[in-house]
């Protein structure tokens, strides 16, 4: 069993002692002086007491805190009062991110959080440890464990190696080929377990040039709430002076901003919403520079690692056969230059806690055709069977009439550069996309009419109540003649391709969001119509996946027979994908039990060997914890999880009477 | 398999719940008009408070009802369909493969009127757990069983 750092345990006794010391003082304070319920003598011991209660706790914790990483699982005993005993098979996690914030940085420490699905929170934090046995953790848990399973579960090749044609193009081939050949390559397997992976290969390395670009193209959510952070703190005095500049004087009162002319207003107005949005864009700027100096992407068997900060680094991995959706992101700018950045979603739950949500983009910005053909290898390497590379043949010969950004008809087109680079490779996130139906953009027109007009009004009784001339009520409605394009521009970035292999969905004109979901990893398919989209007769499919990440890919406004056709076809294709691959790994157990090799029963080579988090644990004393979504009462709760855990055995592929079941569904309701 | 309602009885289950929420928009109202709260303009914190909790009421009242002539569920051959939704029509498939474990639940106003809810969770990142009420205890139960065993049949990766 191994300790944390005991330079950590040192800071956290000093911070612990402080806390309850700082307590201790002030408490003693308060009794002896203003409620005089103790002698000042004995208030005056209380600091040191709270100090040395503080600072032992953390002790203690330092010295009841031992983890252990096996070759199968993770092993965690902790606690002080209640103790507490933890074990997460290697097979169910999903991700392990590892952070050094600037303070831990310098005192040479690193955080680990190991994430399996399901559970509310980070399912283990090692907080904290050296560095390098940081790395250690991140190997071993990673690519070391996975391939100690490929291997006991027999040499097999791959049938996806076989099937790739582009293995020898991508350097990184499918994961399958990787996953396939290294083993063999490295004369490891069942016979030496323990050895290390060395084929890491760097997949994506920010450039400077890349670096500026991303800072100064990406608008951040969090900015936007900056800048009145700063009011307090001398911002206000600017906001003064700059509408000092166009004539205004903010300190005569509200009331005078009446008795202003509409020129000096609006262009009062105009130079505040700059200056905030110019403030937004420093600080984003400056963030995002933070937050990406050197990222690097590497790859190293079946697994990608990225490494990212300036003043605090952070890694995660993201095993690619855990991968549940990926994700295309390109805002107005990155699309005019380009550019894209991907991200690729996985079931841990709390991934990206330790940074700020960066865990899971995968590449920040990159030349969008470089992007497009890693978001192809993550795609090929997250499905086992080969499957993806199947459906991409198939479906090569719509890349050429693949999605064009500028619709001739369209004024307004973003004529951008990413036509040359979508006809080149793959059409992964360039498919012959859907748009909603036709009627969908009046009502979006519609819907932004009734947004202006409700500003109208609201400013209007701005009016009555401050003496802002009324006139000012009148102002939105300038833009009006701007909804049928807005309305059309939301329209055209909206829609959905259908594959065999998988749902692709896109949406957003300033954010564009291209999800592509593999049908096998669908969990609900929900048909929603809103009580306006009835009135147009509209529906909207949401295919919802384990994604940590949150909204599943929406299919916008369509019509209801559709909607309905979409359905029934996503679940016959789920139904299908998951015979082919119970077949696959059927055929890859039979294999491995022809080669004489040992096939623990539980530890079967699945693609999608993962579960939520309540059963990858095992945690007594009085710390135990509920799964995340169980709220119920203590006793139908227990016999929930019991069943579960009786029927769910996670022999995946070796059903003995091998009866699949067949895509077949009625759907009338 | 038809598609199955409710039991009409889970009519009762959700007016309670917004009389409930009715019910604490008039105490605000008490409690207002009990410390001499007065609006500066418009009418008393009584009145108004308890025009909104009858308002409340009675909204709740008629969702329930619509509510319950929408609500309908099927086990299919290997998916759970269910529609329902008063404003927001939603029809939903779980794909029997992807049912994590199965509840059923009774809480202290179903237990009044005799009703259960069969809770069957997914891994889905949204509407992970999705509740079917108003069903007898006989009914519950049968539903959680047979929802089990056709989870358990179709074993395999559940995420």
């Amino acid at each position: 069993m191994r300790r944390l750092h005991p330079r950590s345990a040192a800071v956290d006794a000093a911070q612990g002692g402080l806390q309850l010391g700082s307590l201790g003082l002030f408490g003693g304070f308060f009794l002896a002086n203003e409620a005089s319920v103790l002698p000042f003598s004995v208030a005056l011991l209380l600091a040191p007491l709270g100090f040395l209660l503080g600072a032992g706790y953390q002790v203690g914790y330092y010295y009841r805190f031992s983890y252990e990483l096996s070759e199968e699982e993770l092993l965690v005993t902790s606690g002080v009062v209640g103790r507490q005993r933890r074990e997460i098979p290697l097979e169910r996690v999903q991700n392990v991110d590892v952070s050094r914030p600037a303070l831990k940085r310098a005192l040479g420490l690193a955080v680990v959080r190991f994430e399996t699905a399901g559970g509310s929170s980070t399912e283990a934090t090692l907080d904290a440890v050296d560095p390098d046995e940081a790395d250690r953790l991140q190997r071993q848990a990673g690519p070391e464990a996975r391939r100690r399973r490929e291997g006991s579960a027999g040499d097999t090749t791959d049938e996806a190696s076989d099937a790739t044609g582009d293995g020898a193009t991508a350097p990184s081939g499918s994961g399958g080929s990787a996953v396939g050949d290294a083993p063999a390559a490295n004369g490891v397997g069942d016979a030496n377990p323990g050895a290390r992976v060395d084929d890491t290969e760097v997949v994506y390395e920010i450039s400077n040039h890349e670096l500026r670009v991303l800072s100064a193209v990406s608008f951040r959510p969090g900015a936007f709430a900056i800048p009145f952070v700063g009011i307090p703190l001398g911002g206000e005095d600017l906001v003064v002076r700059a509408l000092q500049f166009v004539g205004i004087d903010l300190r005569a009162g509200l009331r005078e901003l009446a008795r202003l002319d509409p020129t000096t207003l609006a262009l009062g107005a105009v130079a505040l919403v700059a200056a905030y949005l110019l403030a937004v864009w420093l600080v984003s700027v400056v963030l995002t520079y933070l937050q990406y100096y050197g990222f690097r992407l590497e790859r190293t068997g079946d697994e990608l690692r990225y490494e990212r900060g300036l003043v605090g680094r952070y890694s995660g991995t993201i095993p690619l056969g855990k991968v549940q959706t990926v994700r295309l992101g390109e805002n107005v700018l990155m699309r005019q230059l380009g550019y894209a950045a991907l991200a690729v979603e996985t079931a841990g739950y709390a991934a990206g806690s330790g940074g700020d949500g960066g865990s899971e983009t995968t590449v920040p910005l990159g030349v969008r055709g470089d992007v497009l053909e890693l978001a192809r290898d993550v795609l090929a390497a997250s499905d086992d069977t080969g499957r993806y590379e199947a459906s991409e043949e198939l479906s090569g010969p719509d890349a050429s009439d693949g999605f064009t950004d500028a619709d001739a008809s369209d004024g307004f087109a973003d004529s951008n550069a990413d036509e040359p680079t979508a006809a080149e490779t793959a059409p992964v996130a360039d498919p012959a996309f859907q748009q909603p139906a036709e009627r969908a953009r009046s009502r979006y027109v519609r819907r932004y009419l009734i947004g202006l007009g409700l500003v109208c009004v609201g400013l209007f009784g701005a009016s009555r109540l401050t003496g802002l001339p009324t006139a000012a009520a009148g102002l939105p409605a300038l833009v009006a003649p701007l909804t049928p394009l807005a309305a059309r521009l939301k329209w055209r970035h909206r829609g959905y391709h259908e594959t065999e292999w998988s749902l692709v969905t896109r949406e957003g004109f300033w954010r564009r969001r291209t999800r592509i979901v593999p049908v096998f990893r669908l969990q609900t398919v929900l048909v929603s119509r809103t009580i306006f989209q009835r009135r147009w007769t509209l529906a909207s499919v949401t295919a919802d996946t384990a994604s940590s990440a949150g909204g599943g890919a929406v299919v916008y406004d369509v019509g209801p027979e559709q909607a309905e056709e979409l359905r029934v076809s996503l679940l016959d294709r789920l139904d299908n994908a998951l015979s082919e691959r119970r077949r696959a790994a059927r055929e890859r157990a039979r294999r491995a039990a022809a080669g004489g090799e040992r096939v623990g029963p539980s530890r079967a080579p699945a693609a999608g060997d993962e579960e939520p988090g309540e059963h990858a644990e095992t945690a007594r004393g009085d710390e135990r914890r509920e799964p995340h979504h169980n709220g119920s009462d203590a006793a139908t709760s227990g016999e929930g999880r019991a069943n579960d855990e009786t029927e769910f055995q996670w022999v995946d592929g070796v059903d003995p009477d091998g009866t699949p079941t067949n895509g077949h569904h009625d759907d009338e309701g | 398999m038809q598609l199955q309602t409710l039991h009409p009885r889970v009519r009762l289950v959700w007016i309670a719940s917004t009389l409930v929420s009715a019910g604490f928009l008039a105490g605000f109202g008490v409690a207002g008009d009990a410390f001499g709260v007065r609006l500066p303009v418009g009418p008393s914190p009584l009145v108004l408070f308890a025009g909104l909790a009858t308002l409340v009421g009675l909204m709740g009242v008629v969702f329930a009802v619509l509510r319950y002539r929408v609500w309908g569920y099927e086990v299919r051959d290997d998916s759970l369909y269910l529609v329902r939704g008063v404003l927001t029509r939603r029809v939903s498939s779980v794909p029997f493969v992807r049912v994590q474990h199965v509840d059923t639940r009774r809480g202290p106003v179903e237990r009044a009127v005799g009703l259960a809810s069969v809770v069957v969770y997914t891994a889905g990142s949204r509407g992970a757990d999705i509740t079917v009420p108003g069903l007898t205890p006989d009914r519950a139960t049968e539903l959680r069983e047979r929802l089990r065993e056709l989870a358990a049949d179709s074993d395999y990766d559940a995420v």
